[in-house]
């Protein structure tokens, strides 16, 4: 008993110990989250580099492209890289080319025969958008009689 | 130490507590900015992929005669780095496209003249020559030479 009040409480050196767990505590859990927090933009960005360094080992370079008016027939020229790909869609105009999807084997060079979706008027200049697994190329076309 | 414990925590704990904040905040920071350098270096080569297309278009200059069924291409090569022929690609009159691949043909520098021969069976209205440098496919215009 001191002063009239009653002497409880814990000791000095309890409290301290408990202000130091304490600190310890709060410190660990935001130090965690932080990390978590970091760790999972740092994985976010990570496989975003990586995917675009796949996209990078591919490449594909459209040569040349001709349609003929009579037959509504595109003929495009593509040549792949070291790295085999996919093709995995051709839009004429922006407009899709239904069902037509190819493998192209390291370094080979293709004649791509397909019906245009629209139709192509003579002496028209048409786009050819091929879209594979590393990006898209775009070429200009012209249409023949 | 009783006084000192009386007034907050220990200097020694204290100065763990700020080193483990140091080291968290900086490897953070590190990871950050390690992250957007690989970014920045992605982006750059995806602009120097663009310009070694440009460079090739530029500083290669092909052109073909046509004599007696062959056309003779010369190549004069003013890039500074290797490259391989990958293969042709012959458009002829009536608008059909031949392709023709080559085994290994390297073009390496200072070699700046290069003459080819390719037989054709008529006269075409476009050469391409497909190349591939630095893992880029990209191809050249052989022009018909002006020159008789």
């Amino acid at each position: 008993m001191k002063n009239g009040r009653p002497n409880i409480g814990v000791s000095e050196l309890i409290s301290s110990l408990l202000t130091i767990l304490i600190t310890l505590a709060l410190g660990a859990v935001v130090l965690i989250s932080i990390n978590n927090y970091s760790y999972s933009i740092s994985t976010l960005f990570k496989s975003d580099i990586e995917s675009r360094q796949v996209g990078l080992m591919k490449s594909l370079d459209l040569v040349i492209a001709s349609a003929s008016k009579s037959t509504n027939e595109v003929r495009l020229v593509i040549s792949n890289g070291v790295v085999r790909l996919n093709i995995l869609a051709i839009y004429v105009n922006d407009v899709l080319v239904e069902g037509l999807s190819l493998t192209l084997e390291p370094l080979d060079i293709k004649v791509v025969e397909f019906k245009s979706p629209i139709k192509l008027l003579e002496g028209s200049i048409f786009r050819v958008k091929v879209v594979f697994d590393g990006g898209e190329e775009v070429i200009y076309g012209y249409t023949y009689a | 130490m009783a006084t000192r414990m009386r007034n907050g925590l220990s200097s020694i704990v204290g100065l763990v507590l700020l080193l483990l904040a140091l080291i968290v905040i900086s490897s953070t920071i590190y990871s950050i900015l390690h992250t957007v350098n690989e970014n920045a270096y992605m982006n750059l080569r995806v602009l120097d992929r663009k310009a070694l297309r440009n460079s090739v278009k530029y500083l290669v200059e092909c052109v073909y005669k046509y004599i007696d069924n062959t056309a003779i291409i010369t190549l004069v090569n003013n890039l500074p780095e290797p490259f391989q022929i990958v293969g042709y690609v012959i458009v002829y009159n009536n608008i059909t496209f031949e392709t023709v691949r080559l085994a290994k043909l390297e073009v390496v520098p200072p070699l700046t003249n290069l003459s080819l021969s390719l037989n054709l069976a008529e006269e075409p209205r476009a050469i391409f020559i497909v190349i591939l440098i630095r893992d880029e496919v990209t191809h050249l215009i052989v022009r018909k030479s002006t020159q008789p």
